[in-house]
C-alpha cells in the first residue's frame, strides 16, 4: 500500500517536471485518465528530408518544447511509419528509403518514424503481443498532438509494415478521432489471421484503410502476410502469394552481386515488396499501377476483371481513391520484378472455330502486341484446354507501354521441336476475330483477320490480325 | 477482246485473298461471351456491353456524324455500310494496313465511328499501319472507293455508279498488279 502511494507520488513529480508548463492539476488529470506518458516506451523521431536515415530529433509526448525543437510543421500532413519485427534490433534498410520517398512526394510534410525496436526484437509471439502496447503508445502520442496543439487527425497517415500494420490498427482504434488513413504494408499473418478486429488492423481503425498483401504463401495462419482482407481496399499484387524476382535464382544473383549481407532481404523479399510498391507509387506519381477488383485470383488470371466501372479499379499506393465498399474488396494486378513495377494488362478473347472438332490440352501459344509507341513480342501463354467452337479468355501483360494497339500476331507452338504427331497432320483452328480489352486505357479493341478468317496451325507461322474496331469503356455514351 | 480474260484474271487474283467475302456485317456480338464481371452477382445488370451497337440503341443521343463502317476491306472492295455515330463518338476513324506477301503487296481498310482518335503512322513487323481521323460526314471513305462516285450526291450510289466504281476498282487493281 505504502509503496504504491510512493510510486504515484514519484510519478507525479516526474510528470510535473516533464510538463512544467502545465499545472500539476493537468498532470494529475492525466494519471486519473490513465493517459500516462511514462508508460510510453516507443520513441517518435521526426526525420528530415536532409537526414532520412537517422533519428536525430524526438517528439516526446508531454514535452511541448520537443515539438518546436524538432521543427514540426503544424500546417502540413504527418506520416507515421511503424516498422515490424526485427531480428537484428536495428532499422531495416527500407526505412530511410520510405522516409525519403515520402519527403520527395510531400516536401512540407512531417515524417515520423516510430522506434519500438527493443520490443520488436523479441521472439515473434512476444513481439506480436507488444503491438497492442505500441499501438497504445502511438495513439497516446497522436491524441496528445491533437489535444496540445489542435493538430487535426485528418492530417495523419499511419504506415505500418508487418507487425507495424497491426500496431497502426490498434493505434487508430484508440485515437480520439479517426486518423485520415492507415496503409497496411503486408500486415503480419501469424497470430493475426484469426484475431478479432480490435487487436489487428481493420477497416474501423481509420477513415480509410488500404492494404497491400505481398507474401501470403502457405496455409492461413502460417503465412507471413495476413491472407484475409483487413482494410477498405485490399490489393494482392501478383495474387499476393509471392512476388516476381524473389525466387532462388534471383537470390543467388543478389548474393553474388552484393554478398551475404543482404540475405535477410531475400528472406523477406516478397514481404518487403509491399513497401517498395508503395515507394514506387510515391516516386512515379504520373503512372500509378492499377489494381482491379476481382472475385478470385483465377478469374483475374482469365482476364475477366479489367473493368473500371463502379470503382472496380483503383490506383495502387499513395494515389489510391478512397473507396469504402460495404464489404472489403480484393483487388489484383501484375507487376514487374523491379521498380517501376507498373505493367499493362490485357484481356484476350479468342473464339476457336473449325470444321473438324479438335480438343487439345495444355497448349502453348505466343502473342505479340503492336502499338503506336512500341511493341511487346512473343508473350507466352498456355491454355489448359482448346477445343473447337469455344471461346477462351485469358490475361496477358506487357512491361512497356506500347501505346494504342494496332496489330496482333498469334502463334501456336508445337509441343517440341520434333513432334511427329504434328508433323503428319498439324491441328489447326479457324479464327475470325480476336478481342482485346486494355485495363489501363479501358479500351476494347477488335482485331480482324486480314482475310475473312485465318487458320492458326500448331507449329506453323504466326497469324496476323489488324485492328478493325475500338471503343472506350466507361464513357457515358450519348 | 483481250480485255475480258484480263478482267477475269484480275477478278480472280484480287478476290482470292478475300475469298469472295461479302460485305462484313458489323456483328460484334458474334460470340456469346460470359459477362466480364462474373464475380459480381449484385450488379449483373451492369455488365460491359459487348455490342457497340448497344450504345447507339441505348444512348438515345445520336449525333449528326455519319461514318463508313467496315472491317478489313481489301483494295477492290467498297464499304457499303454507313453508320450514324452516337454523340459520344465524334470521329470517323480509318485504319489501313499495307504489307507485302509472296503474292504481292496488299492493303486493307477498316473504318468506324470512334470516341477517340489520334492520327498515326507506324511500321510494325513490316506492315505499315496508318490511322486517320476526320469529323465530317462520310469523310472516312476507303481511298479506292468512290473515285467516281464521290460527288455523285447519293453516297449509296445508283446501280450505275456502283457498277462504274466496281469496274474502276477492278481496273486500278489490274493496273496495280501489272506495275
Amino acid at each position: 500500500m505504502g509503496s504504491k502511494a510512493l510510486l504515484l507520488v514519484a510519478l507525479g513529480v516526474c510528470l510535473q517536471s516533464l510538463t512544467a508548463s502545465r499545472g500539476g492539476l493537468a498532470a494529475a488529470d492525466k494519471i486519473m485518465g490513465g493517459n500516462d506518458f511514462m508508460d510510453i516506451e516507443s520513441k517518435f523521431a521526426l526525420r528530415t528530408p536532409e537526414d532520412t536515415a537517422e533519428d536525430t530529433c524526438h517528439l516526446i509526448p508531454g514535452v511541448t518544447e520537443s515539438v518546436a525543437n524538432c521543427h514540426f510543421n503544424h500546417s502540413s500532413k504527418t506520416f507515421v511509419v511503424i516498422h515490424g519485427w526485427t531480428v537484428t534490433g536495428m532499422y531495416e534498410s527500407w526505412v530511410p528509403k520510405l522516409v525519403a520517398a515520402l519527403y520527395k512526394r510531400e516536401p512540407d510534410s512531417n515524417v515520423i518514424v516510430v522506434d519500438w525496436l527493443s520490443r520488436a526484437q523479441q521472439h515473434y509471439p512476444v513481439s506480436a503481443g507488444y503491438t497492442k502496447l505500441v499501438g497504445k503508445d502511438v495513439a497516446t502520442f497522436i491524441n496528445w498532438m491533437e489535444e496540445e496543439f489542435n493538430y487535426p487527425l485528418d492530417n495523419v497517415h499511419l504506415l505500418g509494415y508487418s507487425l507495424g500494420a497491426h500496431a497502426a490498427g490498434v493505434a487508430g482504434s484508440l485515437t480520439n478521432k479517426k486518423v485520415n488513413r492507415i496503409t497496411g504494408l503486408d500486415p503480419a499473418g501469424p497470430n493475426f489471421e484469426y484475431a478479432e478486429a480490435p487487436s489487428r488492423l481493420s477497416p474501423d481503425d481509420a477513415d480509410f484503410v488500404d492494404v497491400l498483401h505481398t507474401f501470403t504463401r502457405g496455409s492461413p495462419g502460417r503465412s507471413i502476410g495476413i491472407q484475409k482482407p483487413v482494410g477498405h481496399v485490399d490489393i494482392y499484387p501478383n495474387g499476393g502469394t509471392f512476388q516476381p524476382g524473389c525466387n532462388i535464382g534471383e537470390a543467388i544473383r543478389v548474393i553474388a552481386e552484393k554478398g551475404l549481407g543482404d540475405v535477410d532481404q531475400l528472406v523477406k523479399c516478397s514481404h518487403e515488396r509491399s513497401i517498395h510498391l508503395f515507394i514506387d507509387s510515391l516516386l512515379n506519381e504520373e503512372n500509378p499501377s492499377k489494381a482491379y477488383r476481382c472475385g478470385s485470383k483465377e478469374a483475374f488470371e482469365k482476364g475477366l476483371c479489367l473493368s473500371c466501372r463502379k470503382n472496380r479499379c483503383n490506383n495502387l499506393g499513395y494515389e489510391i481513391n478512397k473507396v469504402r465498399a460495404k464489404r472489403s474488396s480484393k483487388m489484383y494486378l501484375k507487376t514487374r520484378s523491379q521498380m517501376p513495377y507498373k505493367v499493362f494488362h490485357y484481356q484476350v478473347k479468342i473464339h476457336f472455330a473449325g470444321a473438324e472438332s479438335e480438343i487439345q490440352t495444355n497448349q502453348a501459344f505466343e502473342i505479340s502486341l503492336y502499338g503506336t509507341v512500341a511493341e511487346s513480342e512473343n508473350i507466352p501463354f498456355t491454355l489448359p484446354e482448346v477445343s473447337t467452337n469455344k471461346t477462351y479468355s485469358f490475361l496477358i501483360y506487357t512491361e512497356v507501354d506500347i501505346g494504342e494497339l494496332l496489330m496482333l500476331k498469334l502463334k501456336w507452338n508445337s509441343d517440341s521441336y520434333f513432334s511427329w504427331s504434328d508433323w503428319w497432320s498439324s491441328p489447326g483452328f479457324v479464327i475470325e476475330k480476336i478481342r482485346v480489352k486494355a485495363g489501363e486505357t479501358q479500351k476494347k479493341v477488335i482485331f480482324c483477320s486480314r482475310e475473312k478468317v485465318s487458320r492458326l496451325q500448331k507449329g506453323k507461322a504466326s497469324v496476323v490480325f489488324v485492328k478493325c474496331h475500338d471503343k472506350s469503356l466507361n464513357k457515358k455514351s450519348g | 477482246m483481250k480485255v475480258l480474260p484480263a478482267v477475269l484474271l484480275a477478278l480472280l487474283l484480287c478476290r482470292q485473298p478475300g475469298r469472295g467475302r461479302a460485305q462484313d456485317e458489323d456483328n460484334d456480338d458474334y460470340f456469346g461471351y460470359d459477362e466480364d464481371d462474373e464475380d459480381d452477382k449484385d450488379d449483373k445488370d451492369d455488365k460491359d456491353d459487348e455490342d457497340d451497337r448497344e450504345d447507339e440503341a441505348g444512348s438515345g443521343g445520336r449525333g449528326w456524324l455519319q461514318c463508313y463502317s467496315c472491317k478489313v476491306l481489301h483494295e477492290e472492295q467498297d464499304c457499303k455500310e454507313m453508320r450514324s455515330c452516337p454523340l459520344s463518338q465524334p470521329f470517323c476513324k480509318t485504319l489501313s494496313s499495307q504489307g507485302n506477301t509472296e503474292s504481292g503487296p496488299w492493303t486493307t481498310y477498316s473504318g468506324w465511328c470512334a470516341d477517340t482518335c489520334k492520327p498515326s503512322t507506324r511500321e510494325v513487323a513490316e506492315i505499315l499501319m496508318t490511322t486517320t481521323c476526320c469529323q465530317t460526314t462520310l469523310c472516312n471513305i476507303p481511298p479506292w472507293q468512290g473515285l467516281l462516285a464521290r460527288g455523285a450526291g447519293d453516297p449509296q450510289g445508283s446501280p450505275e455508279t456502283v457498277a462504274a466504281a466496281f469496274l474502276f476498282s477492278l481496273l486500278t487493281g489490274l493496273w496495280a498488279m501489272a506495275s
